[in-house]
């Protein structure tokens, strides 16, 4: 077939139909994207709903945080119950005197008599307290006296023994003062 | 109808336009919404499970007031140390040694171990009795109910008596 249209006429043609073309393909874009902008919208109001609900409970939390004066109360017991309970188990990991006064008398020989006992603490420099145990006495013979001393070293409890040189002098019936020192808090 | 056209054709681009235009912005907004959506739903989570911390140690707390008092009572009132004055003297009796209070003071113990400053009250006491009566009695206070320790002692034997002895003994128990 023959297109005895002019040359003019034509191209105008045309330009319109693929100006209907491209209005037809806008109308069709433009209805797709706003069909998909409706479909949004039922997920954007339970997303605001949802942060609705959030947010009052967020507030309603810090709210209760800020004002519970009883769970400072609660902390409060906690902390002290914590301090008492260190306090406690401090003083049951002190070293007991009675165990010492045991340990010194279990070494003891059947020469060695007592007549004074006692216990002392000191603090040292270094702020490390330390109990001191005097023991004051009178041994059959001197031999007795330095047997006992030497038991009395073997027992680990005791860091330090004192005898005094002077206890020694005489060889019947001395009279002693020993001193044995033990770590307060072992 | 070349006028009608163009009229159409850009009354069609603007309105492809504004549907792109309303989707993107749609899109955009769901997007900050779900980001702030997610902050708070992280904060009240973590808000949440604070508060079910202090749920648990509320019940932890209520549960233990048996055993708290029960602690409490192991530290001496200092408003009102009679009855651990009273529990020494008993102490003192069931050991069978004879007991006289010599002074009763309130001290401040050192803190050891990052523990804060503590008081305690001193009770000094004379004691007579045999030694292993005296023993005895050492042995009882130290295993008192009370944060107690013996600080110092001293025992005599009487010269004349080889089975009597006396002397001090000095303890310590916290207060409250």
């Amino acid at each position: 077939m023959v297109n005895l249209l002019p040359r003019t006429i034509k191209k105008q043609n045309t330009r319109e139909y693929y100006t209907r073309v491209v209005v037809v393909l806008n109308v069709l874009l433009a209805f797709t994207f706003f069909v998909g902008a409706l479909s949004l919208v039922p997920t954007f109001v339970t997303i605001l709903v949802e942060q609705h609900v959030l947010e009052s409970r967020h507030t309603t939390l810090t709210e209760q945080f800020a004002a519970d004066d009883d769970d400072r109360s609660t902390k409060d017991i906690i902390k002290t119950t914590n301090i008492e309970l260190k306090q406690l188990n401090e003083r049951q990991r002190l070293t007991r005197p009675s165990t010492l006064v045991a340990l010194a008398l279990e070494k003891r020989n059947s020469g060695v008599v007592l007549t004074r006992i006692g216990l002392q603490s000191r603090v040292l420099e270094g702020g490390e307290e330390v109990l001191e145990l005097h023991m004051e006495g009178e041994a059959e013979t001197r031999t007795q006296l330095i047997e006992y001393s030497n038991a009395l070293e073997e027992v680990s409890s005791f860091d330090d023994i004192v005898l005094p040189i002077g206890n020694l002098a005489q060889s019947i019936n001395p009279h002693f003062s020993l001193t044995l020192t033990s770590p307060a808090h072992p | 109808m070349m006028y009608i056209h163009n009229k159409l054709f850009i009354g069609s681009l603007l309105l492809a336009v504004a549907a792109v235009g309303l989707y993107a912005g749609m899109y955009m907004s769901i997007q900050r919404a779900q980001d702030a959506l997610l902050v708070l739903r992280t904060e009240t989570g973590a808000n949440e499970l604070l508060e079910h911390s202090i749920r648990s140690m509320h019940a932890l707390v209520n549960d233990t007031h048996a055993e708290r008092l029960e602690l409490a009572s192991y530290f001496v009132s200092h408003d009102n140390p009679a009855q651990f004055l009273g529990d020494i003297e008993t102490l003192g009796a069931d050991a069978g040694v004879l007991l006289d209070t010599v002074s009763l003071e309130e001290q401040r113990v050192i803190p050891r171990g990052g523990l804060p400053e503590a008081r305690s009250i001193v009770l000094t006491l004379e004691v007579e009795g045999t030694w292993a009566n005296m023993y005895r009695f050492l042995k009882m206070v130290e295993n008192a109910s009370y944060a107690v320790r013996v600080r110092a002692f001293s025992f005599d034997r009487e010269s004349s008596s080889d089975s009597v002895w006396n002397g001090r003994v000095q303890v310590g128990a916290l207060t409250q």
